[in-house]
């Protein structure tokens, strides 16, 4: 990019009335670090990033920091910090503050963090019998606004469960109560650990705010060696560790590759654009493991709170309704991804021959040298391409039916899947309705679920929310959370408040969205 | 439209998988077709009516979707679902109120596909239509999901006009968990001008509903100016407390939408309306709830 026009852009940014500084200060490294040389690729790499087959997600040539990062904070408690001069909290309001300050020293492809803590695991310990509820309630009230208002982004994801705690209660009580956009919640299921009358909180905090999601927890822990998080917008990760980078495939766009029938896209397209994909993330891989020195120099990994070998990088895949719609055409079968049972088994076999190829790949600073399968939940540039394994917006069908066709799918991605269901308002005389379909959800193979029920202030854009309510203060002025601002864009671009449940995330920005 | 129906075929409108504003919990709706009574206030007139393949209805069809199946003389519709558009056009074309989409399903069949939903719902809403006018089909249906494994878990309802014969409830009744049942009018004359029948067997199935502790809750259709008198209310009041036990009294206000012509002679019911006779039922010691938000 020319000097000059960099330049230009820059004062652009510096004028836009829309943002705060703190804003500006993001944009303007972000323009910086988008004017860098572009990643020295393969020339049939270049060429499918060219065509639109490989997308990068806006992630720099050069990162300096990995795209998710989950510390152990129950470590960081249990030591305490050097580095941030911290000995271990004592009570519950120091384990609060050592938190919080610990957030503002937590690095991400957002510039917030994106994983907050198993909350309740981390906070019980402190709860004395002498605090009573109201005491605890106000304690964690006060901290939810602290992260409100210091990391005001809402990829940054706190998590709770599954056993049952006061904290977690509190929490839980508090959250609705305040219904802020920040922190994204999950909450981590289990049958036989977490109560009924604990789950049936959990689903009336869902009808009250749209909050938090709820995690099939044996079913993802299955996937992981020791602890995992779900941090941003339904990322499992570990803990501890977390994912160097994303990019992700277009498959609408892989149909080109193939001669039109699913043997060949099966046998030939799948190995072919995983190889491209592989080849395409290891150079964001190994230049921050190897050249930035993060892993070096930060005391994240100095203190043990992280460690590499507990990162991996994530290969995500949208547009698979697309694909598969094609694919059944092009063959003379009638029917259509998210409607018919044939559709959906050639997406199963999709899904499956993706992930066993990419486990094919040996990938080098990569837990167990694998990278980690992601059914990626789409950014608003996305015009014909449906969100990761989703349902075509306008053709998804009720709630039972939906997750009747898409549970199967979630087996495949051990780094996350997300489908919504949309509710009606008439659940609210209905809980018991939601209950069911969460426990009958996770018993077909559901991962995750989240619902949107359609009239909350707090709306669901992709994983994360933005309150209908920060968006018009935004049209008028500027509006402090980085995630409103993505999310007037969704509400713009992608009409999200018009429809079901649309489908769009960004964690980081193009740059387009700043002027 | 008889009593006496094939015992091992059921006809079905459609299959909403999803509920939550037909009884407790997650429920499938099945919407059974064919009604014994004709308002013109109904918001699905095309369950009323029974496809008798006169093949009116398939020159409508811009899908292609209604075909002649033809075994020597005798000619049968059938639907192409993965064709249809669902754009309604085809029930305009109706003589007989019905609907070309309807389909007939043993009960095996209709198990099956219950079972297949199982594990996401509380339990299934038999509606229509008037369903008890299936009454043998619906009886064996109840007894089959008694006995799949995977349907154990799930509560079996039903909504009513109430037009069932004393007779044929109690096998209804013993595999059912409760009734829903609509009111349309107190004063006979006015439920004749409303429903095109009298409304004695209805009041008379209320009572044996409730003495049967059956009666889930009462469904009244207030339609503005037309069966919100003070006479209807003390009539609906009086009714229902003549029951042994409470039943909840669910008030939904008159539309237009999905109505016939004939039911537009109405006024739509105003939302002020419906709480004034909520507040006023509630006064009385009704358990009276809007069905609308």
């Amino acid at each position: 990019m020319p000097l000059r026009s960099l330049h230009q852009q820059a004062l652009g940014l510096i004028q836009n009335p829309n943002l705060t500084p703190k804003q500006k200060e993001l944009a303007l490294y972000q323009t910086l670090e988008a004017s860098l040389p572009t990643c020295a690729y393969p020339a049939a790499v270049s060429a499918a990033v060219e065509q639109g087959l490989l997308h990068e997600m806006f992630e720099s040539a050069a990162p300096f920091k990995p795209r998710y990062l989950l510390p152990d904070y129950q470590k960081a408690f249990a030591q305490g910090s050097d580095y941030l001069e911290l000995a271990p909290p004592q009570d519950l309001d120091e384990a609060i503050q050592f938190l919080i300050i610990l957030y503002q020293n937590v690095p991400s492809v957002t510039t917030f963090p994106v994983f907050l803590g198993h909350l309740d695991q981390l906070l019980e310990p402190f709860v004395c019998e002498q605090l009573s509820d109201p005491q605890l309630d106000r304690k964690i009230r006060l901290f939810w606004q602290m992260i409100d208002r210091t990391v005001p982004d809402s990829f940054a994801h706190a998590n709770l469960g599954p056993k049952d705690s006061r904290v977690g209660r509190a929490i839980l009580r508090v959250d609705a109560a305040l219904g802020q956009s920040v922190p994204n919640l999950t909450f981590r299921y289990e049958a036989g650990v977490t109560p009924d009358d604990l789950l049936a909180q959990v689903g009336q905090n869902i009808i009250d705010c749209n909050k938090p999601h709820i995690a099939n927890h044996p079913a993802i822990a299955a996937d992981f060696d020791g602890d995992y998080a779900q941090v941003s917008c339904y990322n499992s990760l570990h803990v501890g560790g977390g994912a160097h980078t994303m990019m992700r495939l277009n498959l609408r766009v892989s149909f080109a590759r193939c001669d039109g029938s699913v043997d060949d896209y099966i046998r030939r397209v799948v190995p072919e654009c995983t190889a491209l994909m592989v080849q395409a993330m290891r150079h964001r891989i190994d230049f921050l493991v190897e050249q930035s020195g993060f892993f070096l120099g930060n005391f994240l990994a100095t203190e043990g709170l992280i460690d590499l070998n507990r990162f991996s990088a994530m290969f995500g895949i949208y547009g698979l309704a697309e694909l598969v719609n094609q694919l059944m055409k092009a063959g003379g079968m009638p029917g259509r991804y998210g409607q018919d049972p044939q559709a959906m088994e050639l997406a199963e076999r999709i899904v499956s021959a993706y992930r066993d190829a990419m486990r094919g790949h040996q990938v080098a600073h990569c837990h167990n040298g694998r990278l980690v399968f992601h059914s990626q939940s789409g950014i608003s540039s996305d015009t014909e391409e449906t969100a990761g394994t989703r349902i075509p917006i306008g053709e998804e069908p009720d709630a039972v039916s939906y997750i009747r066709y898409c549970a199967h799918l979630h087996r495949y991605f051990d780094a996350g899947i997300s489908d919504i269901f949309a509710l009606e308002p008439t659940i609210r005389q209905n809980p018991q309705a939601l209950t069911r379909l969460i426990k009958g959800g996770f018993a077909l193979g559901l991962r995750c679920f989240t619902a949107n029920v359609s009239d909350n202030d707090l709306v669901r854009v992709t994983g994360y929310l933005v309150k209908r309510s920060d968006i018009e203060k935004f049209r008028v002025g500027a509006e402090r959370h980085q995630s409103t601002l993505l999310g007037a864009e969704a509400v713009d671009v992608a009409g999200i408040l018009n429809r079901r449940a649309r489908v769009i995330s960004h964690e980081t920005v193009p740059l387009t969205t700043w002027s | 439209m008889g009593e006496t129906r094939c015992t091992e075929l059921g006809v079905i409108n459609r299959i909403l998988p999803f509920s939550c504003v037909d009884g407790p919990g997650s429920r499938m709706v099945v919407f059974m077709q064919g009604c014994n009574m004709d308002c013109p206030s109904c918001h699905n007139p095309q369950t009323i009516g029974q496809c008798n393949h006169c093949m009116s209805c398939a020159p409508h069809c811009l899908e292609g979707a209604i075909v002649a199946s033809r075994a020597g003389e005798s000619v049968r519709r059938l639907h192409l679902c993965a064709q249809c558009r669902q754009c309604d056009r085809c029930l305009a074309a109706c003589p007989r109120g019905g609907d070309p989409r309807s389909r007939q399903l043993s009960v095996a069949d209709l198990v099956t596909e219950i079972g297949q939903h199982a594990m996401l719902l509380d339990g299934v809403t038999f509606s229509g239509g008037e369903a008890t006018l299936q009454h043998r089909f619906l009886a064996q249906v109840f007894t089959a999901l008694r006995r799949e494994p995977n349907c154990e878990h799930l509560s079996v309802l039903l909504d009513s006009n109430g037009l069932l014969s004393e007779r044929h409830w109690p096998e209804l009744l013993r595999q059912c968990d409760g009734v829903m049942l609509d009111i349309k009018a107190l004063d006979n004359g006015l439920h004749r001008q409303l429903t095109g029948r009298s409304n004695v067997r209805v009041l008379d199935s209320a009572r044996q509903l409730a003495q049967a502790n059956k009666l889930m809750e009462l469904r009244w259709l207030v339609i503005q100016d037309v069966n919100d008198t003070a006479a209807e209310l003390e009539g609906l009041i009086e009714l229902i407390r003549g029951f042994p036990h409470p039943v909840p009294l669910r008030l939904n206000g008159y539309r237009h939408h999905g109505v016939r012509q004939q039911g537009k002679q109405w006024p739509e019911t105003t939302e002020h309306r419906l709480s004034e006779l909520i507040a006023y039922l509630r006064a009385q010691g009704i358990e009276a709830y809007s069905g609308q938000l």
